[in-house]
């Protein structure tokens, strides 16, 4: 043999460890993958359950505003001393999520850093959580109070036909210098998803339009701004947040209710009392338990504050960030204030 | 027979790659197989922790005023494989608790799995540093023997909770076995 073919022969020695080397990694490394994203998908399936059937400690965390540093356990169920439902969330608590707090009091707003350490998700893990309506109402404005309603599914926006709609208007009415509702009005949606609601004229920019859907079961209530003075407030628990601008003279809010009678809904509200805390804070009274909003004038009288447990909320550990292309979700249906929502929750790995 | 010296040389050191191609092929595919192992602990470490963390729920979801007894659940595990499931509180190092996996005899293909619950001031406590029996209401013939560390082998590995009161429920894991067996 000569040296060349001494020289041959290693290379290809040398050539056939390299190619099934590769072949194996190659190989093994697809079911790598699908084992990583198991593994991710068990942990967001133990995050999910620990979030949504476990009310925290303290159990009332949501409206207990000095609760930030005190919260030992993260958990956004429903706590009650006799029953419970399982997936059903406290609002307060979901709120207590959305960082639209952080304009009115930053100690209100629980930082995604403070989840991750009671989650116990060290730097390993990112998460994310979103709720969203079952049902995707919107209004379009026909006329001076005349609005057709649209209620989709929100998977692949498809119509929902037959879909019960119970509507009321609440306005400022400067005569009798009162929060006044209109007639309720029930509708039922066409084919294309769609059905109108007829206030005919309010003479008031201080209105909001309370819409309930109801769909086999699947209930949601929507409140929407339908005139131009209004002022957005937080409702936690016993206290309304508003801006510090703002400020409220008059001790009555007004809270609206949701009942179920004989046949339908019933959109109705109770008249409750409140106290001025601090600039921006004030404590009612009394919360009747099944609350969707509350209203209240403004001091000069000029704006209609109004608050909602509607829980629209997006509450993610990367701020902005809205794509999650490596992170594996997980979805439940939950009811939150009566209302039907879906939740996903993606988690992601931060490293490999 | 002459035999050139640089065959000599070359044969030895063909010989010598072949073996060395071998014993790197075999590194090669033994890292693989510990990555693959440690695959499967860390699934079977995730799905422990699942389950504890649901079976706490779930006792504390009752909401008894009196005591309902321990819960508990059979936990459907690999049985080819030897290996460790311990339930560690790290809770001094700023980690909480986590369950841990670790293949018989080897410290270094391991896993862990996080347990969302980062505190002992919280009202679920982890059973990690005892051992014992507890009895499950109905069944009088096989007992839970509850200790911080089991052997993920053939035998029925249980996950269970207790809830003492409104301010204590104990977890753990176990094996479910058969009274003085």
């Amino acid at each position: 043999m000569h040296i060349y073919e001494y020289l041959f022969t290693a290379i290809i020695i040398l050539s056939m460890l390299f190619a099934s080397s590769t072949m194996i990694t190659t190989l093994s490394e697809p079911s790598r993958n699908v084992s990583e994203r198991e593994q991710l998908k068990i942990t967001a399936q133990k995050l999910m359950a620990q979030i949504l059937l476990d009310p925290g400690d303290p159990a009332d965390w949501g409206n207990d505003l000095t609760v930030e540093g005190n919260l030992k356990t993260f958990g956004l169920a429903k706590h009650s001393e006799t029953t419970r439902d399982a997936y059903v969330l406290d609002p307060y608590k979901v709120l207590r999520l959305n960082d639209a707090l952080l304009q009115l009091d930053r100690s209100l707003y629980i930082p995604p850093s403070r989840l991750r350490d009671l989650l116990n998700l060290g730097n390993e893990y990112g998460l994310a959580l979103e709720f969203s309506p079952a049902l995707v109402v919107s209004i379009d404005k026909k006329g001076s109070d005349r609005y057709e309603l649209t209620v989709m599914s929100e998977y692949g926006g498809l119509p929902i036909v037959g879909a019960n709609v119970t509507a009321r208007m609440y306005y400022y009415d400067v005569d009798s210098n009162n929060v006044v509702g209109t007639d309720l009005i029930v509708n039922e949606t066409e084919y294309r998803g769609k059905c109108i609601v007829d206030f005919g004229s309010i003479p008031s920019e201080m209105k909001i339009l309370i819409v309930l859907v109801e769909y086999y079961g699947m209930r949601l209530v929507r409140v929407f701004s339908a005139g131009s003075n209004l002022i957005r407030a937080h409702l936690l628990g016993d206290f309304l947040f508003v801006d510090k601008t703002c400020t409220i003279s008059r001790d009555e809010v007004y809270e609206i209710i949701v009942s179920k009678r004989f046949g339908g809904y019933s959109i109705e509200n109770v008249e409750s009392s409140l106290s001025k805390i601090e600039d921006g804070r004030f404590r009612l009274t009394y919360v009747e338990p099944s609350t969707v909003a509350t209203l209240t004038v403004s001091q000069d009288g000029g704006n209609l504050i109004f608050s909602s447990l509607e829980a629209n909320v997006t509450y993610s550990m990367i701020a902005g960030k809205w794509s999650f292309p490596f992170a594996y979700s997980v979805e439940r249906t939950v009811t939150i204030g009566g209302s039907l929502y879906n939740l996903r929750l993606y988690l992601w790995r931060m490293s490999w | 027979m002459d035999v050139p010296i640089s065959h000599v040389v070359g044969t030895i050191a063909l010989i010598s790659l072949v073996v060395a191609a071998g014993v790197a092929y075999s590194l090669i595919t033994s890292y693989i197989e510990v990555e693959v192992r440690k695959q499967q602990l860390n699934q079977i470490a995730e799905y422990v922790a699942l389950n504890l963390v649901e079976i706490v729920n779930l006792v504390n979801f009752a909401n008894f005023s009196s005591d309902p007894g321990t819960m508990m659940r059979i936990l459907n595990l690999p049985s080819n494989l030897a290996y460790l499931i311990m339930l560690v509180d790290a809770s001094g190092q700023g980690q909480g608790y986590y369950v841990y996996t670790q293949l018989m005899g080897r410290e270094d293909v391991s896993a862990r799995s996080l347990i969302p619950l980062n505190s002992t001031q919280t009202p679920v406590i982890f059973v990690v540093d005892s051992k014992g029996f507890l009895r499950v209401r109905g069944e009088d013939s096989k007992v839970i023997q509850y200790s911080s560390t089991v052997y993920g082998g053939a035998q029925d590995v249980v996950v269970w909770a207790w809830k003492k009161d409104d301010t204590a429920t104990w977890a753990g894991i176990g094996l479910w076995k058969s009274q003085g067996g």
